[in-house]
């Protein structure tokens, strides 16, 4: 019998980050069976994917394969509790209205969202998503991009990866832009979060859009795309 | 800040980005975490955050980054490198309200519904709050005074899923309005008492379910990506 390919997530346990993984791995249960997936996470996480993994089972006619998703726990605390730590001040600065000085005080805390652990809590979390590597052998790690130490161990490790982000394609590509667009023509990262989303969009017409992947409830199915920018 | 940066703002822009550039050359966050990695792990490991995906330089070469959303409603670029895949926007199957949470279900079927959700973590104080309530009364009675949903039967309700902020022994429970929470209670007691605004710190339903009943007319969130998608979808 052919070995399933496997695929490891590796991401936080915030639904801002995890919901597209959930998504996803959602997907994958119901239209790829044969492929084993894995997921490390903190503990947050082990519940929504118990659901989508019985609400799989249950879908799966009889005869066809039973699939599930194997959670493995990470036991380092969450990202959004080490951001609430006094010394992480970044969750009080998202408080603030906007303006010069906060926003100022906000980019220069940029770094604790980037990585919000202490080092040595930081090098825990590291190896423990290691061990869950060399315990799975994936065929592929999908990471998600605030999981800092997941990022870090496969481009270390040099491990067969790929970055499956939440963001907007805003996040990555301004310094690609010509004319150092990204200092006068696009607004500065924190200055703007989320903002573009608020351009004007509308439920067209799907033709003309390329195909967009929306999991469907029971079934996954590829869909139009349904906005068109105004 | 709009897009494109108007002229005059252009300078502030400008210097945000050298704050940044400050960040990078002072802060001392990454460089400690580098040197515990470099320490405990070996002395070739970089720290890579989402900087390097592509934030502030591209990211290593080789490494392809999905993101969930699509062209055609991010800002426009002159370059988007083939190592971005957009494959989105994507959100998460859920199950219907019917299943999750009859009795809700039922109201939700009331009448047409404002759904105000503004994420996980944000809590609001009770002068927040009791702020939030006084435009929600004044929606409201506008809509009754303008006969919006067609009268009595089917009136504009609210369903708000409300965190507070509380210090100390102040209480979660949204339904006890002692001591700084009693301004909330005079504000939007009445409409609370007529069951035409639900205040509730947890909904069982996920916004998304909500969203599906088809009953919301608006919702109120504090523009994430998913509340965006999920509203729209």
């Amino acid at each position: 019998m052919t070995p399933s390919r496997r695929i490891l997530f590796l991401t936080n346990s915030e639904y801002g980050q995890a919901n597209v993984i959930l998504a996803a791995i959602h997907s994958l249960l119901h239209i790829a069976p044969d492929v084993e997936l894995h997921v490390a996470s903190f503990a947050g996480l082990e519940a929504p994917l118990r659901q989508i993994s019985d609400h799989a089972k249950n879908a799966a006619s009889a005869g066809s394969p039973a699939s599930s998703v194997h959670f493995h726990l990470l036991s380092g605390i969450s990202y959004y509790e080490a951001t609430e730590r006094p010394e992480n001040s970044i969750n009080d600065l998202f408080d603030l209205a906007p303006g010069l000085v906060n926003t100022s005080r906000v980019i220069l805390n940029i770094p604790g969202i980037m990585q919000a652990w202490r080092p040595d809590e930081f090098v825990g979390i590291y190896r423990e998503t290691e061990a869950v590597v060399k315990k799975v052998e994936p065929d592929l790690v999908v990471v998600e991009p605030i999981f800092t130490p997941g990022l870090t161990l496969c481009h270390h490790a040099g491990l067969n990866w790929i970055v499956f982000a939440p963001n907007t394609i805003k996040d990555f590509v301004l310094p690609l832009q010509p004319r150092l667009a990204a200092l006068w023509k696009y607004p500065m990262y924190v200055a703007d979060r989320g903002s573009v989303l608020n351009f004007k969009v509308t439920r067209e017409s799907y033709a003309d859009t390329a195909g967009t992947f929306v999991p469907i409830q029971g079934s996954a199915q590829p869909c139009h795309s349904p906005y068109r920018a105004i | 800040m709009p897009f494109p940066v108007p002229g005059y703002l252009i300078p502030y822009n400008i210097f945000l980005n050298l704050v940044a550039v400050y960040m990078l050359v002072t802060d001392t966050r990454l460089k400690k975490t580098t040197q515990q990695l470099r320490s405990s792990i070996g002395a070739d490991v970089n720290l890579i955050t989402a900087n390097e995906l592509g934030v502030l330089k591209p990211p290593p070469p080789g490494l392809r980054l999905l993101v969930s959303n699509s062209p055609e409603i991010d800002y426009p670029f002159d370059t988007i490198p083939p190592y971005i895949i957009p494959c989105g926007p994507i959100v998460r199957a859920s199950p219907d309200v019917a299943e999750v949470d009859p009795a809700l279900a039922s109201w939700l079927a009331r009448g047409p519904t404002i759904y105000i959700n503004l994420g996980t973590h944000l809590a609001a104080t009770p002068k927040e709050a009791a702020d939030m309530a006084r435009a929600v009364c004044h929606l409201l009675d506008r809509a009754d005074e303008a006969g919006y949903g067609g009268g009595k039967t089917q009136q504009l309700q609210v369903l708000w899923k409300l965190k507070r902020k509380v210090f100390k022994d102040e209480s979660q429970d949204v339904n006890d309005y002692s001591g700084a929470w009693q301004e909330m209670r005079d504000v939007i007691g009445r409409l609370v008492d007529a069951d035409r605004v639900r205040i509730t710190n947890w909904v069982t339903a996920e916004p998304k379910s909500v969203l599906q009943s088809h009953h919301v007319v608006c919702s109120v969130n504090h523009g994430g990506a998913s509340s965006f998608h999920e509203a729209l979808w």
